[in-house]
């Protein structure tokens, strides 16, 4: 009886926190944590010290002017991860210095205009994150 | 309407709605679909494992569990079923700390299942209660482990409800657990809708498809995606299918899911099925499941507009455009629930919620006309494509072959029908352009119009073959404004739509009359926010007066309402419900003679001033050269007893010299023995109708009650013992043959039952 009422009380305590929550889709937290070099492909690593949104909608990694959609999501005890997988053939043509940029569906094609994401990361950033340049130390991997 | 939402009602959208509201005495008459049912509604869960099913194609086993929504009374049966999948969300949550949580399957030691499945509960109740069975089936498993897979879990989806449907034929056929022979002749297997929210529209469409290459083992007679993704462009023609589009959904933003109406306009040249796309203004992509709505559950819930510097959709802003979430569920239980019942269950009466008649909300979605907007794609055989637009030579010459013209725009041309360009090159950020096409798949072409005087016009030449256009209902199309534009001072664009007979004379009317689908679309979330849209505009034929419909040689847009502007327009048609030729509407009535005779009586609907000529078909070939008739009102002997299919063809001879024409068949049944219904003085059934018993007065106890259906079947059989008699509760709702068989001979009555 008195777990029933506690739990009742800690239920209805979670409905009221979850009442204003909005969704970030991309965590704020996010940074790549890793680049591992596979047989035929390379995985980039994203962590976040909360989840990344599950939802419909896919994640896309762009580097350079190439996008990458094909990932393994996480989502263990409140902390989130992307692993991208990169053909390893596109991830030797790579140059140190190309931005990185995650985005929380296909925005723009291909071709995109960098400068948009760009913008869009400081206008709509639960939609859009720049992660930063291609270092030598990444593509050492 | 609250007064802090009129900041998003421009004076065009004012005036629309007054215009609106003067007309709701008429737009009420259409019944409210939203609205609860007569029956009593119960739900059952089933739980086959966690781990039960493994869907060609995809790595793991899944689980086969989900909830059943059906009328507490199953007598009466088989029920029309619907199939709820749910979409792409969170899966497991820590039981003792419910905001963790986590994307995996089965659950871990420690944590539950999120049921995703139950949030669309208070839309499968109200389906019920109209006698449907509504399953709602989990797809957890598939969202912990698609997202490196190529096709994004569709396959997966789309057998996991064909494997859901396999097992609801054996728990309808020979019943099974959990559930014994409780459903057992309840389900109609030939009557089924699916709905998939998110990526479970998806999932539907491939399903239907899937479906339909298995030979359609199940009649899936209409298709519903909410929100949902389209990935992969699949093109479903020949089952109606009704898109809901959530003007501020914050996860698939782009509303690709319009693409599932675009793609399959005049693909499939047969294809009689129609589209419909609804865009709901103010709603975002979660609030439609309750278990995904932050205060409905209590894990893994948030609103997807996760932005919080828009004005019309983010829900912190002062006067902002967004739903709650009662109205959003509203909005949902009330469109989803017209499409369904006018599609599987075939009650037409709410077809002009549907077909952008009756464009006043219905009360139960607690919305308004500018909150909801609905594109309708008739089936080929209800429409007339005036011009297509879809291909460069539409701009000189329409889809009837003749001309194209205009007078004062600015550089009209057709654009956005290729592969990846941007529509009309507005903007390079796919949320804003939901019509747009892929590398593979074409966008929507259009034909971009901008003027700059009120004499400027846009013209369509109709030619002589198809100039009579008293067969059709309205003229429609498409449209949407180009938000890059100066919106004028005050209002949203107009213009009027001019029809010209041969003779030159011309009667206009105001798009703004009819549609509020040229307003400018809100929001200025920075690659996302205002959307191009294209909604449909109707306007009734006979609304354009002073001019002769049996000759309209050119369709006009008059651009005479502002003195610039710019609109985008595609898939200019006549359309329209009526049979084809209008109101010429053949029927028949048949009374029983002596014998096998029977007298028919024409009771068509025509013109008054046409000639008719009649030429019935009495499906009794044995008959021989009697089997056909030419009179109005002719006597036919039957050769025999049985089900005949009788078919009467119109036809009527205008004073223009246009012959029309229409059918109607019907099957007519007659009984072996001579016998026909007898009304017998000292024989009385009742109640007629009749629910659960009949009374049967003047009859004796060795008499026998025999109960035949349409098709001469007998459904049971028994001794008039007392005069009550109890009806099986398996027997269908319908029109039976009562036979009191006695030695003073036979005596029939029909008997309706309607539970």
């Amino acid at each position: 009886m008195r777990y029933s009422f506690l739990y009742s009380i800690f239920f209805s305590v979670f409905l009221l926190l979850g009442f204003q929550k909005v969704s970030a889709q991309i965590p704020s937290s996010a940074t790549i944590v890793n680049v591992l070099s596979k047989a035929d492909e390379v995985e980039i690593t994203l962590n976040a010290d909360e989840p990344f949104y599950v939802g419909a909608n896919v994640f896309v990694l762009h580097i350079g002017k190439l996008i990458y959609d094909r990932y393994r999501q996480t989502d263990v005890d409140g902390k989130g991860t992307l692993v991208f997988l990169i053909p390893k053939n596109e991830f030797e043509t790579f140059t140190k210095g190309q931005d990185i940029y995650l985005t929380y569906g296909e925005f723009w094609t291909d071709d995109a205009v960098e400068n948009e994401i760009h913008d869009a990361c400081k206008t709509s950033p639960n939609w859009a994150k720049y992660l930063g340049k291609l270092s030598a130390e990444m593509l050492s991997k | 309407m609250s007064l802090s939402k009129t900041t998003f009602l421009s004076f065009c959208q004012i005036v629309w709605l007054v215009i609106v509201l003067q007309f709701q005495s008429v737009a009420q008459s259409t019944p409210d679909p939203g609205l609860p049912g007569t029956f009593a509604v119960s739900k059952d869960t089933f739980d086959l494992g966690d781990l039960a099913y493994k869907p060609d194609s995809f790595p793991n086993f899944v689980e086969l569990c989900g909830s059943v929504h059906y009328p507490t009374s199953l007598t009466g049966g088989p029920f029309p079923v619907i199939v709820l999948l749910h979409g792409r969300h969170v899966t497991t949550y820590r039981t003792s700390a419910p905001g963790t949580t986590s994307l995996s399957w089965p659950p871990a030691a420690g944590y539950q299942s999120i049921i995703s499945f139950d949030g669309y509960d208070y839309f499968a109740r109200n389906m019920a209660s109209h006698g449907y069975i509504v399953i709602s089936i989990s797809a957890n498993a598939i969202n912990a482990a698609d997202a490196p897979l190529s096709d994004r879990g569709m396959n997966a989806r789309g057998q996991l409800v064909q494997k859901h449907l396999d097992m609801w034929r054996d728990y309808n056929t020979v019943g099974g657990a959990p559930f014994g022979t409780k459903f057992v002749g309840k389900l109609d297997m030939t009557r089924i809708g699916t709905m998939g929210h998110s990526r479970g529209g998806e999932g539907v469409v491939y399903n239907a498809l899937l479906n339909k290459s298995l030979g359609s083992p199940y009649g899936i007679k209409a298709v519903l995606t909410l929100a949902p993704v389209d990935f992969y462009r699949k093109k479903l023609n020949g089952i109606p299918l009704m898109n809901i589009a959530p003007y501020c959904d914050g996860d698939v933003s782009d509303l690709q899911g319009v693409h599932f109406y675009d793609d399959v306009r005049y693909n499939d040249t047969n294809d009689t099925a129609p589209k419909y796309n609804l865009l709901m203004m103010g709603a975002n992509h979660n609030f439609f499941n309750t278990v995904w709505t932050p205060g409905s559950y209590i894990a893994g819930t948030s609103d997807d507009w996760g932005s919080t510097t828009d004005p019309f959709c983010s829900a912190n802003r002062t006067g902002n455009g967004r739903l709650d979430t009662i109205k959003q569920k509203a909005a949902f239980n009330t469109y989803g629930a017209a499409f369904f019942r006018m599609h599987v269950g075939g009650d037409t009466s709410f077809a002009p919620i549907l077909e952008v008649q009756d464009i006043y909300p219905p009360a139960s979605s607690k919305l308004d006309t500018t909150q909801v907007y609905m594109s309708f794609h008739p089936g080929k055989n209800k429409r007339k494509d005036i011009n297509r637009l879809d291909s460069a030579s539409n701009i000189s010459i329409n889809t009837l072959g003749a001309a194209v013209g205009s007078s004062g725009l600015l550089s009209p041309n057709i654009c956005g029908g290729g592969l990846t360009i941007p529509l009309c090159s507005l903007s390079t950020a796919k949320a804003k352009e939901p019509h747009r096409g892929t590398t593979t798949i074409k966008g929507l072409a259009q034909m971009f119009l901008r003027w700059n005087h009120d004499t400027d016009y846009y013209q369509n030449e109709i030619p002589v073959a198809f100039q009579n256009t008293t067969m059709y209902q309205s003229l429609s199309f498409r449209a949407t404004v180009n938000y890059r534009d100066t919106k004028p001072v005050g209002r949203d664009l107009d213009f009027s739509v001019q029809l010209i007979d041969s003779n030159g004379k011309s009667s206009s009317l105001p798009v703004s009359q009819f549609s509020g689908a040229l307003f400018f679309q809100p929001g200025t979330q920075t690659n996302v926010l205002p959307k191009t849209m294209f909604n449909t505009v109707k306007i009734p034929l006979l609304k354009f007066k002073g001019i002769d419909q049996t000759k309209i040689k050119f369709v006009r847009f008059l651009f005479d309402k502002q003195d610039s502007g710019a609109v985008l327009v595609s898939d200019i048609a006549f359309a329209g419900n009526v049979k084809p030729c209008g109101i010429v509407d053949a029927k028949f009535k048949d009374s029983l003679g002596k014998g096998y005779g029977v007298y028919f009586k024409d009771s068509s609907i025509n013109n008054t001033e046409d000639s008719l000529a009649w030429r019935w078909s009495f499906g009794d070939p044995l008959s021989g050269k009697a089997d056909t008739s030419s009179l109005a009102n002719p006597t036919h002997i039957f050769s025999r007893a049985g089900t005949f299919r009788v078919c009467l063809y119109v036809s009527a001879y205008r004073s223009t010299g246009i012959v029309c024409r229409d059918t109607f068949c019907k099957n007519v049944v007659l009984l072996p023995n001579n016998i026909n219904e007898q009304t017998i003085s000292h024989i009385n059934i009742s109640p007629n109708p009749a629910q659960d018993y009949l009374i049967v007065n003047g009859a004796l106890s060795e008499d026998v009650l025999e109960l035949r259906n349409l098709c001469g079947q007998t459904v049971m059989t028994t001794k008039l013992r007392q005069t009550r008699v109890e009806l099986p509760a398996t027997l269908a709702n319908g029109i039976y043959v009562a036979l009191i068989r006695s030695q003073r001979g036979t005596f029939i009555q029909k008997i309706v039952l309607a539970r």
